[in-house]
């Protein structure tokens, strides 16, 4: 995908203008937790568009940076900064505004890489500022360029880089939004960032209702219904990243759909009647 | 008369051993071919659902990816404040 998102200046985006382009979006599509605007911001020009964002939008104070402990303060001096002046929906998100994306080295990373590129960029996983439960998040940006300058090379488009655009995600929503209305058939898997991990574990797990997840081990029941387990790995790109995901089936899915000839053959079939559908024969799986 | 009795007996437990092994083998391949049969049906019907999760996810990010794009030209057309 070519992403050439140019800025022309001295026309400045404002707040309305860019709140009713993401209206549709938002009104359309679930699972969207803030689309936004950052643009470049230099040591020089820090104090003018400070001004010119609290004068459109009270909320924002200034640009502001998040030390160690998570506390929000003014951001401190530096060569560069991204802070988010337009945000929507603003409702849960007021955390997030004025807030420098550079100030932190994954965010930074995927700035400068969309930067250079001129493509859209996904962030490592990462919690988002206005988290406040513990999903994994992540943004994508895509580089806006004045299009007054060139943009042939990592030069060019540096001196011609205005800022970006982002959507930001939290996994769990999203993925809640996507498989909405798809019946819960008890898939149990994960997804991986295939590079970083989040919290030394996957950015999103399906578990079934009895909490049973692909690091459950699986009972001698399950193995005797289907001694070869299925699943299945599939990668899909994302913006320069790469997300792998891991589905299996669930024990619990396996038995519902495989105690049919446990029922007919084996005296333990009696037991398909338990509410997780397993026959009664000798098992691990977890009551939950 | 006892003789044939006994060799009766003999013949009568045997034959009885041998349907009894006849009937758990019986069982045993008729579980494993019914097995076989639902797990084909199962496998493919998992692997079909697995697939549409992840095509699900695929076209709702890759759509995602569109707007941002649409967004990144819009600013390019923004009005002065």
């Amino acid at each position: 995908m070519t992403s050439r998102g140019t800025w022309r200046s001295p026309p400045r985006p404002n707040p309305l203008n860019f709140r009713a382009f993401v209206a549709n979006e938002r009104a359309r599509v679930k699972g969207i937790q803030a689309l936004e605007w950052a643009p470049l911001v230099t040591p020089a020009t820090r104090c003018e568009l400070e001004g010119q964002i609290r004068h459109d939008q009270a909320a924002v104070k200034g640009i502001t940076e998040r030390d160690g402990q998570g506390i929000t303060r003014s951001a401190g001096q530096r060569s560069s900064y991204y802070p988010v002046f337009f945000l929507e929906p603003q409702q849960g998100n007021q955390a997030a505004l004025g807030y420098d994306l550079g100030s932190n080295p994954a965010r930074l990373a995927a700035i400068e890489a969309a930067r250079d590129s001129g493509e859209p960029k996904a962030t490592e996983p990462i919690t988002l500022v206005q988290e406040t439960q513990s999903q994994a998040g992540f943004l994508i940006y895509v580089p806006v360029y004045d299009r007054a300058l060139p943009q042939d090379g990592v030069e060019q488009r540096r001196m011609a880089f205005r800022g970006v655009v982002l959507g930001v995600f939290r996994t769990g929503d999203l993925l809640d939004a996507v498989l909405a209305g798809r019946p819960k058939k008890g898939l149990i898997g994960e997804i991986q960032d295939s590079v970083s991990s989040w919290k030394k574990g996957p950015i999103y797990a399906w578990r079934d209702a009895t909490g049973t997840d692909v690091s459950t081990r699986l009972s001698l029941t399950t193995h005797a219904l289907l001694p070869s387990l299925p699943a299945i790995h599939q990668q899909i790109p994302l913006a320069g990243r790469t997300w792998d995901v891991l589905l299996k089936p669930s024990p619990a899915y396996i038995a519902r759909t495989l105690q049919l000839p446990v029922l007919l053959i084996l005296p333990g079939g009696a037991g398909a009647d338990r509410p997780d559908g397993l026959p009664l024969l000798p098992s691990h799986y977890p009551e939950g | 008369m006892r003789t044939f009795w006994n060799s009766n007996r003999t013949t009568s437990r045997l034959l009885l051993g041998g349907l009894s092994l006849l009937g758990v083998g019986l069982t045993i391949l008729a579980f494993l071919l019914a097995r076989k049969e639902a797990s084909r049906d199962f496998v493919r019907d998992f692997q079909e659902e697995a697939t549409a999760r992840v095509g699900l996810l695929s076209n709702y990010l890759n759509a995602r990816l569109l707007f941002l794009d649409d967004l990144a030209r819009h600013m390019e057309i923004s009005p002065p404040a």
